[in-house]
C-alpha cells in the first residue's frame, strides 16, 4: 500500500471516528438535555394552561362577589326591589360582559328567587341545566354559605358538559350579614371557552371526559388529589409533536377534565437540528482539513519523496552519477535529498578514480603490448637475421677445408674447427635465447596438466637420445597442477634434461621427481646425485648464459633454467635450488593451486 | 631425375652461393634458377607460363622459397602462386632460417608443401638438400605440366 493511500486512510478513519463518537455523545448528552427542556417547557405551558383557568374562575368568582355583595341585590333577594330585576336581571347584557350561561339567584331558604340559563351563541334565554339544578339543592355548600366570607368556585362536571361555577353570600354592600341566600354565576367550559383559552395560552387546547378512552391510564389512574393540586402529564407523541395532559379536579374533588394540549416539539427538532447542523459542519470541517492536511502532505512531503524515489530509480537505471536529484527547502526531505547528491558525488568521484585507473591499466596494456610486439619483431630478425651470417662462416669454413685440402698445414685445420665449432656454439645460443623470448611472450593457458605422465614421457625421450645410460627414474604418481601445459613441459624437458646431464658422470645415476609440503603448500622437486654445485652461486644459476661449469665438463649454454625460472614466474609460482658439490643437486618449484599471472 | 629446372629465390649471395655448392655436391644437375627477390620470381614465374620467354613454357620442378626477401616476401610470393590457375599445383618448398610459428604456420596455411629450415652447420644443410633433392626431384611425381584442369 502506498503511502499516499495509507495516509488518506489514516485519516478517513480517524475522522469517521470521530463523527461517530460525538453522534453517539450528542444523542446521549445534548438531544437528551433538549428532551428535558422540551418537556420542563411543556409542563410549564400546562401550568399556565391550569393557570389561566384558575385565573378565569377567579375572575367569574369575583364578578358574583361584586353582584352578591351589592344592597340592591340584598334587597331583591327578599322580594323588596323589583327594580334591581327591571335593570340588571331583565336584559342580557351581563351574559355576554361575562360570559356566563348559568345566573341563579337562591334564597337560603332552597328557593330559586331567579334563574336562567344563556345561550351565548344565539342570545336565546333557556333553562337552568338540569345537573346544576340537581347540584344547587338545599343544603348543599353551594346554597349555604357559611360565613359572609363563605363564597366558592371551581368546576363542577355535571352531564350537559363541564362549567365553571363561582357561589358568593348574598350581603349587604358593606358585606354584612344575615347572609339571606347565594349568587352562582356558571360558565360552561364549551369548545368556545377552551378555545378562548387557546388563543390566552397560545396552546391547541382540547378538553376530555377523564374517563375517556383518549385519556392516558396513568392519568386516570391517579389517586384522588389534595384539592385543586393540578396533576399534569407530559409526554412525546410522535417526533414531531408532544402532549401534554392536565387533570383538573372537580368542585368536590370528584372526578374532574382532562386538558390536552398539542404542542410542537420545537426544542427538540431545535436540537436535532442544531446537532445535525453540528455534525454535517463538523463533517464539512473535517472533509475539508483532510483535504487540507492531505493537499499540504502532497505538496511537502508525499510527491517530494515521490519524485526522490523516482530520481534514484532513474539515475540506478541510467548508472550516471553524475545526474543528481532536485533539491528544494531546508526540511528533512531536502536534507535527505542533499545526502542523496553527496553519495552520488562521492561515486562519481569514485568512478572518475575508476575510471582513470582503467586508463592508466589500458595505457600500460598497450605498452606492453607495444612492447611485445617490439620483443617479437627483434626476435623475428635474429632468427632469421643472425643465424644467416652463422651459416655463411660454417659454410665457407668447410668449403675452404674441402676445396683448399692440402693446401693448410694441421694448425690451419684446427683453426677452421675452432671456428666451425664456435659457430654452432654461438647457433645454439641463439636457438635458446629466442627460446626464451617464446616463454616470455606466448599466452598462457591454464589447464589441468598430469605432471607425472609428462615426467614420464620426458624420461622416456631422454633415455632414448643416450640408450646405453642406465639412469634410475623415481617419478611420483599423481602429481598434478594447473598451468600452460607447454609451458610446463618446456620446464620439465630443462630439469629433468639438466639432471640426465649433470648425472652423466654417475655410474648409477638416479633422478627423483616428486613433491612435498612446505607451509601448507605443495612443493614440487627435482633431484639428482650428479655434480652439484656450490650452493653459494645457486642465485646465478637463474639468469640468463650463467653457468657453473664449463662447456667441456657439461656442455650448455646457460638458459635453461632462465627459461625455467620465467615460466615458473608466469604461472606465479617459483623456483629455487639446493645442491652440493659431488652429491647432487635438488630443485624445487611451486605452482599456484589457482590464479598466477594475470 | 627429370630435367626440370629448379627456382632458387634468395637474396643472400652466401646462402645462394651454399646452396648451390649443396645442390652441386649432392649431384643434383638441374639447372637452377635464381632469383634475388620475390618481385623477380612472380615475373619471371608468370612471364614463363604466359608468354614463354624462355622459350619453354615449362614450369620448374621446384621452387626453393626464402621467406624473408626484399620488395615482396616469401609468403607474398606463396600467395600469388597460389592464386595463379598455372602454378597453384606447383611444388614450392620454404627454406628459410626462421623457426617461428607464425611462420610455419603462414607458410601451410598459404599452401607450400614442406617447410625445411636452413642449419646453420653445414654437414646438416649438405644433408638437408640432398633429402629435399632425392625426394622432390626423384621421388615425387610433381604435377604434369600441360593439360591443367581449368
Amino acid at each position: 500500500m502506498s503511502l499516499r493511500t495509507r495516509t488518506l486512510l489514516i485519516l478517513a478513519v480517524v475522522f469517521l471516528g470521530l463523527l461517530v463518537g460525538l453522534g453517539i455523545a450528542s444523542k446521549f448528552t445534548v438531544l437528551r438535555g433538549f428532551a428535558r427542556l422540551e418537556e420542563e417547557q411543556a409542563d410549564e405551558n400546562m401550568r399556565h394552561v391550569v393557570g389561566a383557568l384558575n385565573d378565569d374562575i377567579v375572575d367569574l368568582k369575583g364578578v358574583a362577589r361584586d353582584w352578591a355583595g351589592w344592597d340592591d341585590a340584598y334587597a331583591y333577594i327578599d322580594g323588596q326591589d323589583d327594580a334591581f330585576f327591571q335593570s340588571n336581571l331583565s336584559g342580557d347584557t351581563s351574559f355576554y360582559n361575562y360570559r356566563i350561561n348559568v345566573m341563579l339567584f337562591i334564597h337560603s331558604s332552597g328557593s330559586i328567587v331567579f334563574g336562567t340559563g344563556f345561550d351565548l351563541e344565539d342570545g336565546q334565554r333557556t333553562l337552568v341545566p338540569e345537573g346544576l339544578l340537581r347540584q344547587v339543592q338545599p343544603g348543599s355548600p353551594l346554597v349555604s354559605p357559611e360565613h359572609t366570607e363563605g363564597g366558592m368556585a371551581g368546576l363542577l362536571d355535571l352531564p350537559e358538559g363541564p362549567m365553571l361555577v363561582a357561589s358568593e353570600p348574598i350581603v349587604t354592600s358593606m358585606r354584612q350579614g344575615p347572609i339571606r341566600g347565594a349568587v352562582i354565576f356558571g360558565r360552561f367550559l364549551d369548545t368556545k371557552e377552551i378555545q378562548r383559552l387557546s388563543r390566552t395560552t397560545l396552546l391547541s387546547l382540547t378538553s376530555l371526559p377523564l374517563q375517556d378512552p383518549r385519556t392516558p391510564s396513568e392519568l386516570r389512574a391517579v389517586p384522588s388529589p389534595s384539592a385543586n393540586r393540578p396533576y399534569i402529564l407530559v409526554r412525546p407523541s410522535g417526533s414531531a409533536s408532544m402532549e401534554g395532559y392536565a387533570l383538573l379536579r372537580g368542585l368536590y374533588g370528584q372526578s374532574g377534565l382532562v386538558l390536552k394540549a398539542e404542542m410542537p416539539r420545537t426544542i427538540y427538532a431545535q436540537g436535532r437540528s442544531t446537532t445535525l447542523a453540528f455534525l454535517a459542519s463538523l463533517a464539512a470541517i473535517g472533509v475539508t482539513s483532510s483535504m487540507v492536511v492531505t493537499l499540504l502532505l502532497e505538496r511537502m512531503v508525499l510527491r517530494r519523496v515521490c519524485d526522490l524515489s523516482a530520481g534514484v530509480r532513474d539515475i540506478g537505471a541510467q548508472g550516471d552519477a553524475s545526474a543528481r536529484v532536485s533539491v528544494l527547502g531546508r526540511d528533512e526531505i531536502a536534507a535527505l535529498g542533499q545526502s542523496i547528491n553527496q553519495m552520488l558525488e562521492r561515486l562519481q568521484r569514485l568512478q572518475r578514480e575508476q575510471q582513470r585507473g582503467s586508463e592508466e591499466l589500458a595505457q600500460k596494456a598497450a605498452a606492453l603490448e607495444t612492447a611485445n610486439k617490439e620483443l617479437e619483431a627483434f626476435s623475428y630478425s635474429v632468427s632469421h637475421d643472425l643465424r644467416a651470417p652463422l651459416r655463411s662462416i660454417d659454410g665457407f669454413s668447410q668449403a675452404l677445408g674441402e676445396d683448399y685440402e692440402g693446401k693448410l698445414d694441421t694448425q690451419g685445420d684446427d683453426y677452421l674447427q675452432r671456428i666451425r665449432a664456435a659457430t654452432q656454439r654461438m647457433s645454439h645460443m641463439i636457438d635458446d635465447i629466442l627460446g626464451l623470448s617464446r616463454v616470455t611472450r606466448q599466452e598462457v593457458r591454464r589447464e589441468r596438466v598430469d605432471l607425472s605422465e609428462m615426467a614420464r614421457s620426458v624420461a622416456a625421450e631422454l633415455q632414448q637420445t643416450q640408450p646405453q645410460r642406465t639412469v634410475d627414474f623415481a617419478i611420483a604418481d599423481g602429481m598434478a597442477a594447473t598451468g600452460d601445459k607447454g609451458l610446463l613441459q618446456v620446464a620439465l624437458e630443462n630439469l629433468l634434461g639438466n639432471a640426465w646431464k649433470f648425472t652423466s658422470q654417475r655410474p648409477s645415476a638416479l633422478i627423483e621427481f616428486g613433491s612435498t609440503l612446505q607451509d601448507g603448500r605443495q612443493v614440487f622437486f627435482v633431484k639428482d646425485n650428479g655434480a652439484g654445485f656450490n650452493t653459494a652461486y645457486a642465485g646465478k644459476l637463474f639468469s640468463p648464459f650463467q653457468r657453473l661449469h664449463s662447456p667441456g665438463e657439461f656442455p650448455g649454454t646457460g638458459v635453461g633454467l632462465a627459461t625455467v625460472q620465467r615460466i615458473m614466474h608466469r604461472h606465479g609460482g617459483r623456483v629455487w635450488a639446493e645442491a652440493e658439490e659431488e652429491k647432487g643437486a635438488t630443485f624445487y618449484f611451486t605452482l599456484p593451486a589457482t590464479g598466477g599471472e594475470a | 631425375m627429370n630435367g626440370k629446372a629448379i627456382l632458387l629465390v634468395e637474396d643472400d649471395a652466401d646462402d645462394e652461393a651454399l646452396t648451390l655448392r649443396a645442390l652441386r655436391k649432392n649431384n643434383v644437375l638441374n639447372e637452377v634458377v635464381v632469383k634475388r627477390d620475390g618481385a623477380q620470381a612472380i615475373e619471371y614465374l608468370l612471364a614463363l607460363h604466359g608468354e614463354g620467354i624462355k622459350g619453354t613454357g615449362v614450369l620448374p620442378a621446384l621452387v626453393l622459397l626464402d621467406l624473408k626477401l626484399p620488395k615482396v616476401d616469401g609468403l607474398e610470393v606463396l600467395r600469388r602462386l597460389r592464386a595463379g590457375a598455372e602454378t597453384r599445383m606447383l611444388p614450392v618448398v620454404v627454406l628459410t632460417s626462421s623457426t617461428e610459428e607464425q611462420d610455419i604456420l603462414k607458410s601451410y596455411n598459404l599452401g607450400a608443401n614442406s617447410y625445411v629450415r636452413k642449419p646453420v652447420d653445414f654437414d646438416q644443410f649438405l644433408e638437408a638438400v640432398r633429402q629435399l633433392g632425392l625426394y622432390w626431384l626423384v621421388l615425387n611425381v610433381g604435377p604434369p605440366s600441360r593439360g591443367v584442369p581449368r
